[in-house]
């Protein structure tokens, strides 16, 4: 996987102003075309439309715990379909239970960034997904 | 932390009885989410019990707790004024009036206030409170109305473009 600043990346969370910082942080970082989702299900269109049109999401960033599909659901759905399957994931979470983040790393996710978080941690956890410091 | 011994001092006119390992994660959760997403340092007023159905602030979260030990809920109240602070802070813009661009903010702090409070104590406590989704509540000095009935233990806080509270009503099941 290479980080590429041109991929498309999808922010999926229930909460617009959590959509927009992690999309602040992620400008801040270089990245510049975004797709928005308010939980699991319409994400999991927009990432098999990508798919379709041949323009696959480089990152999805999701948030666990929203009304409608979860974030772990949202996971799950990835992981489980030949064609998207290896899409880099991270979950950015309030839920920082331990047992919520064994259930995470289970169920296949690249890394997981516990809320609250600075951009430096933030970068950090997206490097680490992309092998790079 | 909020003192080395981990005694907490309550306001109220009744005897009261309250288990510090119960609020202390409420309160350093509080001021740990406001500095590292809002760059606000808060500071600890008062911790008090409220009487009766007293307003709170202007924009306001609720989130039900609900774990095998007990129920109840947690809310946390802004002044409009701090919480414009607040939120020109974390979304780095200045807003001047509550709208619907940055009203959710409320309930972002409050997801993430209760998600580390709840991480902590269900880690080190064995709680097992679930997962919940705040409400939002706007109204000029509006008041909450918790999940379940009883004495509710407020904390207020301050910052330098005025006050908020936490609040929670517990139930214990045991």
């Amino acid at each position: 996987m290479a980080l590429d600043p041109k991929m498309k990346i999808l922010i999926v969370d229930d909460m617009s102003t959590m959509r927009k910082i992690v999309k602040n942080m992620l400008q801040k970082m270089g990245f510049s075309e975004f797709q928005e989702a308010p939980d699991g299900q319409p994400a999991w269109e927009l990432i098999q439309q990508a798919d379709q049109l041949g323009k696959p999401f480089g990152l999805v960033v999701s948030d666990w715990n929203m009304p409608g599909m979860t974030g772990l659901d949202l996971l799950k759905n990835i992981r489980s379909n030949e064609k998207v399957k290896s899409t880099p994931f991270i979950m950015v979470t309030a839920e920082g239970d331990q047992a919520n983040v064994i259930e995470a790393v289970k169920a296949g996710v690249n890394n997981f960034v516990v809320k609250p978080f600075s951009q430096q941690i933030f970068e950090e956890k997206i490097k680490k997904v992309f092998k790079i410091a | 932390m909020i003192g080395k011994n981990r005694t907490i001092m309550i306001e109220s006119k009744e005897p009261f009885k309250i288990d510090v390992n119960f609020i202390l994660p409420f309160i350093e959760s509080t001021l740990e989410v406001l500095k590292v997403t809002a760059s606000t340092q808060a500071t600890k007023d008062k911790v008090y019990i409220k009487t009766g159905n007293e307003p709170s602030g202007d924009i306001s979260a609720i989130v039900s707790m609900n774990s095998p030990k007990f129920l109840g809920s947690f809310a946390i109240s802004f002044e409009e004024a701090c919480f414009l602070e607040i939120v020109s802070n974390m979304l780095m813009e200045d807003y001047k009036t509550i709208n619907e661009e940055n009203r959710d903010a409320v309930g972002e702090i409050c997801n993430q206030v209760f998600g580390m409070a709840k991480a902590r104590m269900n880690d080190e406590m064995g709680l097992d409170i679930a997962k919940a989704i705040p409400t939002v509540i706007e109204g000029k000095k509006h008041t909450i109305k918790h999940m379940i009935d009883g004495k509710c233990i407020t904390v207020k806080f301050n910052t330098t473009k005025g006050s908020f509270t936490i609040e929670a009503v517990v139930q214990s099941l045991e």
